[in-house]
């Protein structure tokens, strides 16, 4: 059975028992990256071993030029 | 390089007291060659989702770490505490650098410093053990709380960013060296001309922290080196202490002894 997320507000289906990093993997991140989930920062020590459910908000966010 | 005393950022000492940033430059070559020339150690960066089509910012990440530099960044676009604490995590985990450029936008019209927020960040920041670079509008309260809450350093803004006006309000950045004469102090912002870093530099403004000047300038790489030389100009000139300015005027050449080829019979 497949849950819903949005990553990036891309929606994207996944398996039920998926973690944050199976998730971003299937939505082709590339690292280095920073993950948010539904706005709270989770640390990369945790990417594998945290649980995403229906309707998780999830944000890729990488390296950029700035001032 | 001259013999000028360095730049201390939270215990770093550095030679060069210009920090740069990496956007708005022509091209990816343009703005390794500005950097370079700039004798800047310190390059700012920032985050932004991540765009897969686009090799996910790889290539820039690649770039800039071969730039060999110290890497500050920032928050550039939060609004809010939360946002911007989120944002320093991320950049400490990716960048492996605990300094952060401390920015939360108040105002979108000429994006000045929210105080409020960031006195609450720059709190929250400090005591989850990150060395932050607070950007902050000239005022010396705000700047005072900054301090008490144990910044190192204070980057208040010359103008708004991107205008490239210089410094707006000299005597607010003077009052702010005068009452923190052990911070370093850094203009962060507005600076457009080399003359105009030359001014903060006299006044004894610590560094520089610009980004427009260069990436706008016509010539980027040619402005960069214009940057690093009117810098360290200043901190000289600084250092050496300018003379006192007079209302009239005095000879520089010695009168006594003079012949008085010049003198005119009037009688």
């Amino acid at each position: 059975m497949n849950i819903t997320l949005h990553i990036n507000d891309n929606p994207i289906d996944v398996p039920q028992n998926s973690t944050l990093l199976d998730a971003v993997t299937a939505f082709g991140a590339l690292p280095p990256f920073a993950l948010l989930l539904n706005q709270n920062f989770i640390p990369a020590s945790e990417h594998a071993s945290t649980a995403v459910q229906e309707n998780d908000r999830i944000e890729i966010i990488s390296a950029i030029q700035g001032g | 390089m001259s013999n000028t005393k360095p730049l201390n950022i939270y215990g770093t000492e550095l030679n060069s007291r210009l920090l740069i940033g990496s956007a708005l430059y022509p091209s990816p070559q343009v703005m390794q060659d500005s950097i370079r020339h700039s004798g800047a150690q310190v390059v700012t960066l920032s985050l932004s989702r991540q765009n897969p089509q686009a090799n996910g910012g790889a290539s820039f990440w690649e770039m800039i770490q071969s730039l060999g530099l110290h890497l500050l960044p920032n928050t550039a676009g939060c609004h809010s505490t939360q946002e911007a604490v989120n944002m320093a995590k991320m950049s400490r985990e990716l960048f492996q650098t605990d300094w952060i450029k401390l920015e939360l936008v108040g105002d979108d019209y000429n994006l000045q410093p929210d105080p409020i927020e960031l006195v609450k960040a720059t709190e929250i920041l400090l005591n989850d053990g990150f060395k932050v670079l607070p950007y902050c509008t000239d005022d010396l309260v705000i700047a005072r709380h900054l301090v008490e809450l144990g910044c190192k350093v204070i980057m208040p803004w010359g103008s708004p960013i991107g205008t490239g006006k210089g410094l707006l309000n000299p005597y607010a950045l003077q009052a702010i060296r005068d009452r923190f004469p052990e911070i370093t102090l850094i203009v962060d912002s507005g600076i457009g001309k080399p003359s105009h870093a030359i001014q903060a530099m006299e006044m004894g403004v610590d560094a520089i922290l610009l980004n427009t000047a260069v990436a706008h300038a016509h010539e980027p790489v040619k402005m960069a080196q214009a940057f690093a030389k009117a810098i360290e100009a200043g901190r000289l000139a600084h250092e050496a202490g300018p003379m006192n300015e007079r209302s009239t005027a005095i000879p520089s050449t010695p009168t006594l002894d003079q012949p008085f080829w010049h003198q005119i019979n009037y009688g």
